[in-house]
């Protein structure tokens, strides 16, 4: 069972460490990056090194990036894949992964003020790919790079999306399914992305997920969100709904190479979910990952 | 057709208001790289009700940068003036990165400029150099780095002008001091202040 770590929730990691097993952090958190041909590149934060230090010698550490941007079609950020294979060898993690999005792009505007990293802009927020095969080619080359270079399982996070892209040319799932075929990499499987997507969209997310080959799983992601007007927003925001957890049972009961499953929560939301409720999503999740591991193969394959 | 024109146009229906307008106008631009077939799927995109969530989480993104690394500024400016001067600089500066420190230390640099420039708020100087300096004393540094000392001069008396736009009251009749504070950040990153 893991959490995942926000600044403002440190003392519940330290004080209530004894109810997860990891700690998954963004790395991008524990430096900046200064963009390309700076010197240095990456400026590591001493101090929030030293707590990770710290939690480092009680729990595994996992990293869960957002600085990839790997499905960028104008280039690909293999600076930040180098600082990832530092950092996996610097803390031991056991897989990594990123988001199946991409976020950095030139725009005229950055372009022409140099901005970022070598005149780019950051959308901010996880932009949907269009599922092609095109995209899947360039995903492909990339993924492979990242594993060369980092010596753990690579995994990719299913996305939220709003909109629908104009050239998809296939549905979601046989997207993840082709990627993770022909790339090699895993998937983190956000339930709560599906969710999301499933009622902003418009469709049955358990259907969905059927139809995901759930052997490429190898962690799940849990989190709450809030509803905005017709729409239901991934804002990390409170605990898991009762969906989410229908298709985490699902899920864990056909999915055999899960590793492990986490909960996010975004640090501005902590005061308001408060200690005992975030205790009480973890024992849930437990609860959950222990009716899993309590099942005969021969129950499982009943379930499949 | 180019997959960067593509990304690079659908980031910017998300984060540029007046290229949104543009492509949800009759006369869609033409776009480099961009077949005809493409402009009318971005075109179509424009209009999709979904668009407007991404772009107020993006937005929503940018604001959350600033309210978080520079509290005491925007509760000093209020709503309208904060908006105001965000959508400005904004406008000048698409978002470069994820990170917060960088976007707040940029604003802090808009809003001095502002100030120059007929943005008049009751005492900006004081609470904006302080912000100023707490960015500067947080931003990361390795552990061989020497923690910066910074010098922070008031022009009204910082306990009480801070205390009060901390707890959300309009600061009026601020005892006039010269003041200045040094701070600097220990090992564990907190932040102390002391008389330079």
């Amino acid at each position: 069972m893991g959490l995942n770590y926000q600044s403002q929730f440190r003392p519940f990691l330290l004080e209530r460490s004894a109810e997860f097993d990891f700690l998954e952090i963004v790395p991008d958190i524990f430096w900046i990056d200064q963009g390309r041909g700076a010197s240095p590149r990456y400026i590591e934060d001493a101090v929030q090194l030293a707590f990770l230090q710290a939690m480092r010698e009680r729990m595994p550490v996992i990293l869960h990036s957002i600085g990839l941007s790997i499905g960028s079609a104008h280039r690909f950020n293999r600076e930040h894949v180098e600082q990832i294979a530092r950092w996996q060898r610097r803390l031991g993690s056991a897989w990594h992964s990123d988001h199946l999005a991409y976020h950095l792009t030139n725009t005229p505007l950055a372009v022409a003020h140099g901005f970022g990293s070598g005149g780019e802009s950051n959308a901010g927020v996880t932009m949907p790919l269009r599922r092609s095969r095109a995209t899947l080619k360039r995903l492909t080359g990339r993924i492979e790079e990242v594993r060369r270079s980092v010596a753990a399982p690579f995994l990719l996070e299913n996305n939220v999306y709003f909109v629908e892209m104009p050239g998809d040319e296939m549905g979601e799932s046989e997207f993840l399914n082709t990627l993770c075929r022909e790339a090699g990499c895993g998937l983190v499987l956000d339930l709560h992305n599906i969710y999301c997507n499933s009622r902003n969209m418009g469709f049955d997310a358990g259907q969905m997920i059927g139809r995901i080959e759930l052997a490429n799983v190898v962690e799940i992601h849990l989190g709450g969100g809030h509803d905005d007007g017709p729409y239901y927003l991934d804002s990390h925001s409170g605990p898991t709904p009762e969906p989410v957890w229908e298709l985490l049972d699902h899920v864990l009961a056909r999915a055999p190479n899960v590793k492990g499953v986490v909960f996010e929560l975004f640090g501005s939301w902590y005061e308001l979910m408060g200690e005992r409720r975030l205790s009480a999503e973890l024992t849930r999740m437990r609860e959950a990952w222990n009716r899993y591991k309590a099942m005969r193969p021969r129950e499982r394959e009943m379930c499949a | 057709m180019s997959e960067a024109a593509f990304q690079s146009a659908f980031v910017r229906l998300v984060t540029d208001e007046a290229f949104l307008n543009q492509m949800r106008s009759e006369a869609v631009p033409e776009i480099d790289g961009l077949s005809e077939g493409e402009a009318d799927g971005l075109k179509a995109l424009a209009r999709v009700p979904g668009l407007n969530v991404m772009r107020k989480l993006h937005l929503g993104f940018r604001l959350n940068k600033l309210l978080s690394m520079l509290p005491l500024t925007c509760r000093l400016l209020g709503q309208v003036r904060l908006a105001a001067e965000a959508r400005a600089f904004w406008e000048m500066r698409p978002s470069a990165s994820f990170y917060f420190l960088e976007e707040a230390e940029a604003f802090a640099v808009h809003l001095q400029e502002r100030r120059n420039t007929g943005l008049r708020a009751a005492y900006l100087g004081d609470v904006l150099a302080y912000e100023s300096a707490l960015l500067m004393l947080k931003r990361p540094r390795a552990a061989s780095a020497e923690a910066p000392v910074v010098k922070v001069g008031f022009r009204y008396d910082p306990q009480t002008l801070l205390l009060m736009v901390q707890q959300g009251v309009p600061p009026r009749r601020i005892p006039r001091a010269h003041v200045e504070l040094l701070g600097w950040a220990d090992e564990q990153g907190e932040v102390h202040w002391t008389a330079a």
